[in-house]
């Protein structure tokens, strides 16, 4: 067969959320990240699954009791582009909120 | 986003998934894993999607990541052996089913078709595992 195959693999990775704010989220990972790598922020609620394309703004170890967890703060990019993924609603979210 | 902004989850921890895309392309193939290449590194035990285009066919897999390595003289490329997970049936989009039909067309039926290789669980060697030549398909 030729060319190659080609796609693309969707990891996903459970995280904790600590805060969201209007453009910025806080989330525990168990893995670090690279700063501006591109990525789906998907959260449930109420059953329904929402998704919002982030970039990682900060990745920095910390110490959460007593395990090694990484502390990511994710950009908010653009929901449309979550929405074009097929991964989540295309809601809008609320605006306002604490920074 | 219809997450709540603006404020802190109480009580239990609000958990959330982060998904991340990366562009592969697949060098070898079988019934039960497939040896890919990519730009970025993957964790020995991450689970998620393969997604392929052959031909304008869409065909979708789970699997976990069993091992990744660097490829020397290559720049920041690594090459990923999954593990397919079986978590969906094997249905038209199926890759499992597209390399079944695959291999049958080039070789006739593959003996013990029937019978997936590595069902026991225990195949964690990605595509390179041991298994019959008939259901292994070599991107060239």
């Amino acid at each position: 067969m030729s060319p190659p195959w080609a796609g693309a693999l969707h990891t996903l990775e459970d995280v904790v959320v600590e805060r969201i704010a209007d453009s910025d989220i806080w989330v525990l990972s168990p893995s670090p990240l690279n700063r501006d790598d591109g990525l789906i922020f998907e959260m449930s609620n109420n059953g329904l699954t929402s998704g919002v394309a982030v970039r990682v703004a900060e990745s920095r170890p910390v110490v959460v009791d007593d395990r090694l967890r990484h502390r990511l703060r994710l950009h908010v990019v653009n929901d449309a582009t979550a929405a074009d993924n097929g991964r989540g609603n295309g809601q809008k979210g609320p605006t306002g909120g604490e920074r | 986003m219809a997450v709540n902004r603006g404020s802190k989850p109480k009580g239990v921890a609000a958990t959330a998934t982060l998904v991340a895309q990366v562009p592969v392309v697949v060098v070898d193939v079988s019934r039960c894993g497939c040896l890919i290449e990519s730009t970025r590194p993957l964790e020995a035990g991450a689970v998620g999607t393969l997604q392929l285009t052959v031909d304008g066919h869409e065909y979708v897999e789970d699997f976990r990541v069993a091992r990744c390595t660097a490829l020397s003289g290559r720049g920041s490329t690594f090459r990923i052996g999954v593990e397919f997970l079986r978590t969906r049936r094997e249905t038209d989009v199926s890759l499992r089913h597209a390399v079944t039909q695959l291999v049958s067309i080039r070789t006739g039926p593959p003996v013990g078709a029937s019978e997936p290789v590595g069902a026991d669980g225990n195949n964690s060697k990605g595509a390179d595992s041991e298994h019959s030549t008939n259901d292994r398909a070599v991107i060239s």
